[in-house]
């Protein structure tokens, strides 16, 4: 079969994030891939199932309408995952692309992702031990 | 005749949260007959009467965040205590609380009474912010309102 | 006092399709979570609505509901609601140039070969057509996961072609016949986002767990190698939601009751 593009999108409560200095219990992830054998769809510890060659395109939403969400960086293995950010043209909206490498097979790797929110300087990442995750056996 | 002034507060909630400060995310405005000092700032001064009723609510500019008044706190002079309202214990009942007061007839006339305000957004450890900024006063000149 | 929640319904619209149900496929969100949501990320959202109540018990707070709706595999719904035009419009100024500009340089170009060489470069956007349930049809031009027109000359495939966002069409249930929430739709004054959303005013006085059903619009993209142009047709399915309305009574902050003497000006 030939290789597909998977949609991830990422949910953040911006405004509890922030009040809260942590992404914990203010961040779900879901992907376009529940028939292709993902599971934990909407939570954070989504595990996308992929195969060598797919593309996955992370996008964030942020809860309130209002508030400013942003990916600022992934974190992830480059060794099976390589990604690269892009603007949506015209916007200043971007999207991140990462580009499966090597089958991940029976292997979890998972991945870390960093967010501008708010006016806040700094970005803030997911804190381990519970973070998203690709894997092999797409079907 | 008493009458009542309103005092609001109007928060940029995730400006606030973001720079975990008030300052400069708040804007506070009244509508006593008597203009107030330093309006749209944290600094507002509230010009009222004794007798007369002041009514503080928050205004969130973000409109889907959570903002509540927590506590209003007033700086007696000559003391150092802050008494506030007793009524602060509610716990999770932040949203249950209105602050409402009638201005006692013990002010001295022309002297700042300084207040603390501090606003509930959301929850976590950024959550609770406070300005000391703002003031009541009684004015010295007495004018006879209708 | 005033707190409008939002209620965020993403839905992976493939899987739904292929179901038929929006059971299983749906993620519910609202920001309610810290104050008693539960079903965050699922497609069984209880909301939390902490009303309130003066002492002679008329509602003390707004509550205002606000709907959004869009797919796991639509295009950000940050993006203008028309970026599709928008982006099929410059792809079509690029072309027109690049054919002035082809039929500028004929008289200096040495083979015809030169000029079809130069004019199968030109894109032209892949439009598609959305019937919508009145029986009326929108021109749609077909945008991928990275906001680029898809090329009329590629054949579409399915996955790679970004989904049209659902669209709510209606809130009703036992919450609307009972006059619980009061849904309308809204047109808003942010133009870059399309404007339509649905919004709901609840009203807090009967505290009880009330459940109210979403009318969804979603489409499936048709790719008919015998028509000329692909085509969405419409699919409508519901979703159900509740309510968690409780209220408690208002009490003024410095007294614990009624109104009183601000704490000023005496030692405490």
């Amino acid at each position: 079969m030939s290789a597909n593009q998977l949609r991830i999108v990422v949910v953040v409560d911006v405004v509890g994030a922030v009040a809260a200095e942590t992404l914990d219990g203010s961040v779900w992830l879901m992907d376009s891939n529940k028939s292709g054998g993902s599971t934990n769809e909407g939570t954070r510890q989504l595990q996308t199932t992929v195969r060598k060659g797919d593309q996955l395109i992370w996008t964030t939403m942020s809860l309130e309408c209002e508030a400013f969400a942003a990916i600022d960086a992934i974190e992830i293995d480059p060794a099976y995952c390589e990604v690269t950010r892009g603007v949506y043209e015209g916007t200043d909206i971007s999207y991140w692309l990462g580009k499966v490498k090597k089958d991940p097979g029976d292997a979890v790797v998972p991945y870390n992702v960093h967010f501008k929110l708010g006016s806040r300087p700094g970005a803030v990442s997911m804190s381990g031990p519970n973070l998203p995750a690709i894997t092999g056996g797409r079907t | 005749m008493a009458g009542t002034i309103n005092i609001v507060l109007s928060v940029d909630v995730i400006a606030a949260l973001s720079n975990r400060s008030l300052q400069g995310s708040v804007h506070m405005l009244d509508d006593s007959p008597w203009p107030g000092e330093n309006p749209g700032t944290a600094r507002l001064t509230t010009y009222c009467w004794p007798g007369w009723q002041i009514n503080w609510t928050v205004q969130q500019v973000d409109l889907q965040t959570p903002a509540v008044i927590r506590n209003i706190r007033f700086k007696n002079p000559g003391s150092e205590e802050t008494p506030g309202g007793r009524w602060t214990a509610f716990g999770d009942a932040g949203n249950t609380r209105v602050w409402s007061g009638i201005v006692p007839f013990c002010l001295i006339p022309g002297y700042r009474y300084w207040y603390e305000i501090e606003v509930e957004m959301a929850r976590g450890v950024n959550s609770i912010l406070s300005v000391e900024t703002p003031s009541l006063v009684v004015p010295t000149a007495l004018k006879l309102l209708a | 006092m005033a707190q409008q929640l939002g209620i965020v319904i993403i839905i992976d619209v493939e899987a739904a399709l292929r179901a038929g149900s929006l059971e299983g496929c749906t993620y519910c969100f609202d920001n309610a979570g810290p104050f008693g949501t539960t079903g965050m990320g699922t497609d069984k959202l209880v909301s939390a609505i902490r009303g309130t109540y003066w002492q002679d018990g008329s509602q003390a707070s707004e509550h205002v509901l606000n709907f959004v709706a869009t797919g796991v595999s639509s295009l950000p719904i940050t993006l203008p609601r028309d970026y599709q035009h928008h982006r099929a419009r410059l792809l079509e100024l690029a072309t027109l140039s690049a054919a002035r500009a082809v039929a500028g340089g004929a008289a200096r170009s040495k083979a015809v070969a030169d000029i079809r060489t130069a004019l199968a470069h030109i894109k032209v956007p892949q439009l598609s057509t959305i019937k919508l349930p009145s029986g009326h049809q929108i021109e749609h031009a077909l945008l991928n996961h990275f906001g680029e027109p898809v090329s009329a000359d590629a054949t579409p495939d399915t996955s790679r072609v970004a989904q049209l966002p659902p669209v709510i069409t209606g809130v009703t249930g036992e919450a609307v016949e009972k006059g619980i929430i009061f849904p309308a739709q809204y047109g808003s004054p942010d133009l870059v986002n399309g404007g339509w959303y649905w919004s709901a005013t609840v009203a807090t006085a009967t505290p009880k767990v009330w459940s109210y059903t979403l009318h969804l619009l979603l489409h499936r993209f048709i790719n008919d190698p015998a028509s000329p142009e692909p085509r969405w047709e419409p699919v409508p399915l519901t979703l159900d939601g509740k309510l968690n309305i409780t209220s408690k009574p208002m009490r003024n902050g410095f007294t614990g009751g009624g109104t009183g003497f601000l704490p000023i000006g005496m030692s405490y």
